[in-house]
């Protein structure tokens, strides 16, 4: 045996590689078969009546069960919004973009997609936006058969309409 | 130290596989039956506590996702243990022990359907000595019951007699999965 | 009925990108035998130890309480483990008071930590759900839509992020454990740097750390024979409300509002500005000093950027904020919140070396985590309250 000092091992690499299963309920299996068929479906909390847009199953606030659907359309407004200029693994979307925050008409509650066909630099808070979806044969229960959100060109939402939702 | 009881108990039926509810979906019922027995009105809970692993379902923030069932609202005073939920009950206990605290609610869950179970519990070793050479979880039971078993004299039978005595008390319970 | 619980030690490790020179183990034993050098103890002396970090995922390890009870010293002894997002380093530190103040142990340590660098945390934060696009991006794609509509809400001057971290970054250079080191820092290198997630900067960001921080607490007897003075817990509370709900207001979260108030009132604060000397409390990104001030009620709703603008929060100013650098100059996300709460003990101990406040005798530590949901906060006293 050499009595000669050892260097120390500073790095090793374990991989692991686990493969999991996902459930997304109920409630958000109605709303993606809705997305599959290009509509976009609200389920009402049973409690306090509000509407949920990509519902979990459940009203957080007042935890009882979203089961009513409620008609909620394509069209909505952005409560506010991120210019995105940095890259991100897994992410393949050209540099930079809009992540926004949009509050759908009939629904009470936001959600963040991206939004195109205009200049990160035009975006605004209150801007009115519509969802530009796939071809109708490529449209499968995924988010992502909304390619994106695009202005609608109608006036801006005044802020008092959504200033609720930020 | 101050007496704490346990005034009310739901769980849902432990199955192989839930196929269809998520997290939410099967806290919700559990939870509400739990409030409905205790006869504790909502806002008279002080403080609410869950347990609960990530490697589980393999997804970060479980329990944040699972605070949706509960209702939080108006804002409650709430923590979770990266543990069984029995620690949850420990901490609900504790705080009862020294806060101006009447009621508490512990809730815990878990799906060791969603990935490779014995796999998984694997991530619970040395990772820079022991997680890569992938010792199952069964195999290191295994390990354990052979040292036990040198140890103690007992036999293969004696253990095998513990899994009877525990599949033969489950067939009056009827949450419990395997019985026989 | 509840006890006196005092912080009789705290350890600190130094916070870095990788700290491939240590272990997991290794870098929470730096943090646990600093700690216990400064109360004058040893392992042997502990009667239980609770660890706090964020997601598992962070390193890969499941339930890493178990592989570090060795090196905890925690063989035998009663250990646990809590997770409660980003506030996880504030609600660990309130659990051993609670062991304290309930009479359960008389010396407890406490460590919490992340390794991030043993795995990749932008993954670990943002993993790919089928069915979602992934449009958020971790934390500054979550967070930068409630800057944006703070700024827009409340009318701050555009620059009020800037000033907030470069008071911070001017701090960190007075904190030899900071990550973020930047010697002779200027206004124009944070307002020139690069826009990240509009209206989010570069040098306005929070790193990704490697670091550990622990504590040890104890009864009133036993910090009486401590070799250094002991801070005084006067008072914690925890608040939790959803991620995403109709309606709620994530700028200014009520839960934050409601935890400060059950604190203030725990802890006999009426006027926090006047009352409090320094605070130490969760910014990730700049805004959120202003944003937290807030919805800490130490200003009234949509002036928080006035006191940054006066210089208020900076060392010297009426209520020093961060004087450690904060989260935008170290951020191993699940220390991160303890690290609030010891710095905030330090500087009522008198022990915060360059960055200390002259006289603190109150001293507020803050966290939050998740979704802006989860909150947990303590005031500390140079007193027995």
């Amino acid at each position: 045996m050499s009595d000669a000092p050892k260097e120390i091992v500073k790095r090793i690499e374990t991989p692991i590689h686990l493969t999991f299963q996902f459930t997304p309920g109920v409630g958000a299996s109605r709303f993606l078969r809705g997305i599959a068929e290009g509509r976009i479906l609200g389920l009402r909390c049973t409690q306090c009546a509000k509407v949920y847009v990509s519902p979990r199953g459940s009203c957080p606030k007042c935890g009882a069960p979203t089961l009513d659907e409620a008609k909620v359309t394509d069209r909505g407004t952005i409560t506010s919004f991120s210019i995105v200029r940095v890259p991100s693994e897994g992410i393949d979307i050209e540099l930079p973009f809009v992540c926004a925050s949009i509050l759908l008409d009939g629904a009470d509650n936001t959600f963040y997609h991206v939004i195109r066909e205009v200049p990160v630099e035009d975006v605004r808070m209150g801007m009115r936006v519509e969802a530009v979806w796939v071809p109708r044969e490529e449209l499968r229960a995924s988010l992502e058969s909304i390619r994106h959100f695009k202005p609608t060109g109608e006036p801006d939402a005044p802020f008092d309409s959504y200033k609720e939702h930020l | 130290m101050r007496d704490v009881a346990i005034v009310s108990f739901a769980q849902s039926p432990s199955i192989r596989r839930e196929p269809a509810r998520n997290d939410v979906e099967m806290l919700m019922p559990v939870i509400a039956e739990a409030l409905e027995r205790s006869k504790v009105k909502r806002d008279r809970v002080g403080f609410w506590c869950s347990g609960s692993t990530d490697f589980l379902t393999g997804q970060p923030f479980s329990f944040v996702g699972a605070l949706d069932a509960v209702g939080a609202w108006p804002p409650i005073s709430e923590s979770h243990v990266e543990m069984d939920g029995a620690w949850a009950l420990y901490e609900a206990w504790i705080r009862m022990q020294h806060e101006n605290l009447d009621a508490a609610v512990v809730y815990a869950f878990g799906r060791s359907s969603l990935g490779p179970v014995p796999d998984v519990m694997c991530m619970q070793l040395d990772p820079y000595v022991l997680t890569p050479l992938w010792p199952d979880a069964v195999s290191l039971a295994a390990l354990q019951a052979r040292a036990y078993l040198e140890a103690s004299g007992k036999t293969e039978r004696d253990l095998a007699e513990v899994a009877i005595r525990n599949r033969r008390n489950a067939k009056a319970n009827p949450n419990a999965q395997v019985k026989g | 009925m509840s006890n006196a619980c005092a912080i009789v030690g705290i350890g600190q490790t130094k916070y870095d990108t990788k700290r491939i020179d240590v272990s997991l183990a290794g870098l929470v034993r730096e943090a646990a035998v600093r700690a216990l050098e400064d109360a004058g103890l040893t392992f042997r002396d502990i009667d239980a130890v609770v660890l706090g970090k964020a997601p598992d995922t962070f390193e890969g390890v499941m339930m890493p309480e178990l592989y570090l009870a060795d090196a905890l010293g925690a063989l035998g002894k009663p250990m646990m483990r809590v997770h409660t997002a980003g506030s996880v380093g504030g609600s660990t530190a309130i659990v051993v008071a609670s062991l304290i103040q309930a009479g359960i142990h008389e010396r407890v340590l406490t460590v919490a930590f992340e390794k991030q660098s043993e795995s990749n945390a932008m993954w670990a934060l943002s993993p790919r759900i089928p069915l979602q696009p992934t449009v958020v991006f971790g934390a500054g794609g979550y967070f930068a839509p409630l800057i944006r509509a703070y700024i827009r809400r409340s009318g701050a001057p555009e620059n009020t992020g800037v000033l907030v971290a470069l008071k911070d970054r001017q701090n960190a250079n007075r904190n030899p454990f900071a990550h973020l080191q930047m010697p002779g820092v200027t206004y124009d290198d944070i307002a020139n740097s690069p826009m990240l997630w509009d209206p989010i900067r570069y040098h306005e960001t929070c790193p990704s750390s490697d670091g550990a921080v622990a504590m040890v607490m104890t009864t009133e007897s036993l910090a009486k024979k401590a070799p250094t003075r002991p801070a005084w817990v006067h008072a914690t509370a925890m608040r939790s409300e959803p991620t995403a709900f109709a309606g709620r207001d994530q700028v200014n979260p009520q839960a934050g509002k409601d935890c400060a108030k059950a604190l203030y009132a725990q802890a006999g604060i009426t006027d926090p500005m006047a009352q409090i000397d320094v605070a130490e409390i969760y910014v990730p990104f700049s805004w959120f000093e202003p944003m937290w001030l807030e919805n800490l009620g130490i200003t009234p709703e949509n002036e928080g950027w006035k006191p940054v603008q006066e210089g208020a929060t900076a060392l010297g100013g009426k209520l020093p904020i961060n004087c450690s650098g904060g989260v935008l100059s170290s951020n191993p996300i699940g220390a991160s919140g303890m690290i609030r709460f010891a710095e905030a003990a330090m500087q009522v101990r008198g022990q915060a070396g360059e960055h200390q406040v002259d006289g603190a005798k109150i001293a507020l530590g803050h966290a939050y985590g998740g979704g802006s949901q989860f909150f947990s906060m303590w005031i500390v006293g140079s007193e027995k309250p």
